[in-house]
């Protein structure tokens, strides 16, 4: 148990949540409010899974927000002239595309990773406006798109399935495949994986590009849930949540060291904030100061050990008082 | 009683780090302190320096009771250490890094003049040379450390803790690093000293404490302990294996590795190179010679200039260290922290790294059946763990070492390169050490090793190459090995019997 609480610290977090939440809240707990909140937090969740990948294989992805709206326009807007199916395929190999030209020039040219997507997030996002006239676009799209959003299979929403089965794939391939360990060793220290004979390049480029698919599936899931794509406002800030939904999951932003199970609990421990606030009529910006104490305090808590001292004196000089 | 701790104890989960330690140091004396890898020795120098809180016991700084709130607060009174993990900032330059933590200032700008003057009085008694806006981080490891102490000289410090200063010191190096302690004495600053050297314990050190496995076995005086007593209270039993002698030749006349012309400018400059089967190869030669650099060219870990490498006979194209890998080539780097290990990663990861795609089932990795594996290499090179999964960066400098050769062990490799393997390790990690180099080479391995204590490869080896700036100097057969010519050509001066 113990050794639980100290591997898996968020999972705490979550349900302490979930219960001062399902307090302060009477419909907080309802199920349709659970499944709303799985359904919101799915969105973040894709595109911080992919982060999760890029930091621990000691990169950075800014451009994540610019590739969800890319994708999100280009599978509405060539909806009108091609099949939906083509447009998708269209839009999630882009995406892969751009994380491959993002681990190309960190690998090739040895650029600092968050110059490389800094560039990119800014190409992409222009890319997408031009493309979009920076209007939202309705296109064509089939009922059955809609599903992905709003569909229920043994009473669990779509997207919330998708996001479990991504994360399932991902630990499976992290922890199961020796690629995904891999990416592990290139985080911790590349010179030492390029030495045990890693192809430290190829390792790299493999984790921009699944950021950047799911970053572009998470511009699909949207596109199901509003019925249209828009460059302009989507996924702004998207890639300071999903740092931030990895930082709170434990993962370093030195590389080599965190869990998918993190990410998505963190994930999920944004979107149930983002909830519950709304529920409690309190003020958006309320939500943005906490998300930013909450990232604070979990990333200084799995680094500090003043922090970790701290809190053993206080607890211990807590147990003296009681005695 | 300058410094005094009493019964210190520090537990971590699984492991008794120290079990009720008492220390003390006078000013103006130097201690050792000396135990095996994991033994305890820097864990307690850690506590005395204010790095780690013990769980049990107290320190007494000047027979008063002291707390260190962190490493600052112990400098602050007076207590400087030099960690065997280089505190280097890399992108500094000399000059910066001497004084990192403490810049001089003159009303509110930085003083440079009189730093520049303090760090280069300090340099050169150190015998360092080099430029005072060098980038520390392109100098050798030898020059870094030079800076550590210089760092710590630079600080109005009374006790001075090195660990492990001379691991990586050429003998020069040494020489006047002791002549410096010396000098440091007289004027009264206590020196705790730990190092794997016991002749350097004799030379330089006016008594001793000895741990092992985190107990307190005993102190002594230095004149009433000769260097066998120190070896048996150290390993606990009295050992035969300190003199033992070499294994028979095994060494074949099947070539295995031959290179020719290997240039990689400035570093190596057309140096030939032959191993045999079952054959040990020396190298021989000070910092800066390019000795690291002759081995990482032919591991393809740098791209060479020019120059080829054949191996069992015939060309190989080695364009990556996977390349080099496939070939039956390993690498044990010099500076297995940054190179060697992933210290964020679990022990038994590390130990399989490079041979993992043997683990890879139809169902992916088989994670028991690569976990068994990586218990066996550690066991077969006696690394002293709690549990594989534990983070390499957890293990004794001396334990991360084995677990560096285990990669190879696993990988494997036919032709070992070893880059100091035995740096910064104590006697009996040293002589595990040995013995599975002559047993590798009994099985029909093939060794290249580097190591900047020309006695071991005296040793270990059946043939030396010295090396001089990048070229080689002269090569001697076992028979006639010979100390101080050896010396004299791995230092550039083509004494008696060099080839011209």
């Amino acid at each position: 148990m113990k050794k639980f609480v100290k591997t898996y610290p968020f999972v705490i977090v979550l349900v302490f949540m979930t219960l001062v939440f399902g307090v302060l809240s009477p419909t907080f707990l309802d199920p349709g409010n659970l499944t709303n909140i799985l359904k919101q937090a799915s969105l973040l969740g894709f595109v911080a899974l992919g982060m999760c990948f890029v930091l621990i294989g000691g990169g950075l992805d800014l451009s994540v927000g610019s590739i969800v709206a890319l994708s999100s326009v280009l599978i509405a807007g060539l909806s009108a002239t091609l099949p939906p199916i083509v447009g998708i395929h269209i839009a999630l190999l882009a995406g892969i595309l751009i994380g491959i030209i993002n681990g190309y020039f960190v690998t090739a040219f040895n650029f600092q990773p968050i110059i490389v997507t800094l560039s990119t997030m800014a190409v992409v996002r222009g890319v997408a406006m031009a493309y979009s006239n920076s209007r939202p676009i309705f296109g064509t799209l089939p009922d059955e798109l809609f599903l992905l959003a709003d569909g229920v299979v043994l009473g669990l929403p779509v997207p919330a399935i998708l996001f479990f089965f991504a994360g399932a794939v991902s630990i499976f391939f992290l922890r199961y495949t020796d690629l995904g360990r891999q990416i592990y060793q290139v985080g911790g220290n590349e010179e030492a994986a390029r030495l045990a004979g890693i192809n430290v390049a190829r390792v790299k480029i493999l984790t921009y590009g699944i950021s950047g698919f799911l970053s572009a599936f998470a511009g699909l899931m949207l596109v199901a849930r509003m019925q249209s794509g828009e460059a302009v406002r989507t996924g702004i800030g998207w890639e300071l949540d999903a740092i931030a939904a990895a930082a709170i999951g434990g993962v370093s932003l030195m590389g080599g060291i965190g869990t998918v199970i993190g990410t998505l609990c963190g994930a999920l421990i944004i979107g149930m904030m983002a909830n519950a606030f709304n529920l409690l009529g309190i003020n958006p910006y309320w939500q943005r100061i906490v998300i930013g104490i909450v990232l604070a305090v979990a990333v200084a808590s799995y680094s500090s050990k003043n922090l970790r001292n701290l809190i053993k004196r206080l607890s211990s000089s807590q147990t003296k008082v009681n005695q | 009683m300058l410094l005094e701790a009493r019964r210190i104890s520090k537990f971590y989960p699984g492991v008794k780090a120290l079990n009720s330690v008492d220390f003390s140091i006078d000013a103006g004396e130097v201690v050792a302190v000396v135990g095996e890898n994991g033994a305890g020795k820097s864990t307690l120098m850690k506590i005395l320096a204010g790095a780690i809180e013990p769980n049990e016991g107290e320190l007494y700084l000047d027979s008063n009771p002291v707390e260190f709130d962190g490493p600052l607060d112990a400098q602050r009174h007076g207590i400087c250490t030099i960690y065997q993990e280089l505190m280097i900032v890399p992108e500094l330059s000399v000059v910066e890094n001497v004084f990192l933590g403490h810049l001089k200032k003159k009303g509110i700008f930085l003083d440079w003049n009189t730093m520049r003057k303090e760090a280069q009085g300090i340099l050169s008694r150190l015998g360092l040379t080099a430029s005072l806006d060098a980038k520390a981080g392109d100098l050798s490891v030898a020059e870094q450390q030079l800076i550590e102490i210089a760092k710590s000289m630079s600080r109005k410090s009374r006790l001075l803790i090195m660990d492990e200063p001379t691991a990586s010191l050429s003998k020069d190096e040494v020489a006047s690093l002791f002549e410096l302690v010396h000098s440091l004495k007289e004027e009264g600053i206590a020196v705790i000293l730990i190092t794997h050297h016991l002749h350097e314990i004799f030379e330089i050190c006016d008594r001793l404490i000895v741990l092992r496995d985190g107990d307190y076995i005993g102190a002594s005086d230095i004149n009433q302990i000769d260097e066998a007593g120190l070896v048996e209270m150290m390993l606990g039993h009295a050992v035969d294996t300190y003199d033992k002698g070499r294994r028979q030749n095994v060494k074949s006349d099947e070539l295995v590795l031959k290179a020719s012309g290997l240039t990689r400018a400035p570093y190596i400059d057309n140096v030939d190179l032959t191993l045999n089967r079952g054959e040990v190869l020396g190298i021989a030669g000070l910092m800066g010679a390019g000795r690291t650099e002759l081995m990482r060219a032919i591991f393809a870990a740098d791209k060479i200039d020019s120059g080829v490498i054949e191996i069992n006979g015939s060309l190989a194209y080695l364009s990556s260290p996977r390349n080099a890998l496939n070939q039956g080539l390993g690498l044990a780097p010099e500076d297995r922290k940054t190179q060697g290990l992933v210290l964020s990663m679990p022990i038994g990861h590390n130990a399989t790294m490079p041979s993992l795609s043997e683990h890879v089932g139809l169902l992916g990795l088989n994670l028991r059946k690569e976990a068994a594996a990586a218990k066996d290499l550690c066991e077969k090179l006696l690394v002293k763990y709690a549990s594989l999964s534990q983070p390499a960066g957890n293990l004794s400098g001396g334990n991360q070492q084995k677990v560096v050769l285990a990669k190879l062990l696993g990988a494997g490799t036919d032709i070992y390169l070893l880059d100091e393997p035995t740096r910064g390790i104590d006697i009996g990690a040293k002589e595990a050490i040995f013995d599975l180099i002559w047993d590798l080479t009994a099985k029909g391995n093939s060794v290249i090793i580097i190591s900047s204590v020309i006695e071991e490869l005296i040793r270990v080896c059946d043939r030396i190459v010295c090396l001089h700036l990048g070229r080689v100097t002269n090569t001697y057969e076992r028979g006639d090995f010979d100390l101080n010519r050896i010396m004299l050509n791995a230092m550039g001066k083509s004494g008696e019997g060099a080839i011209q």
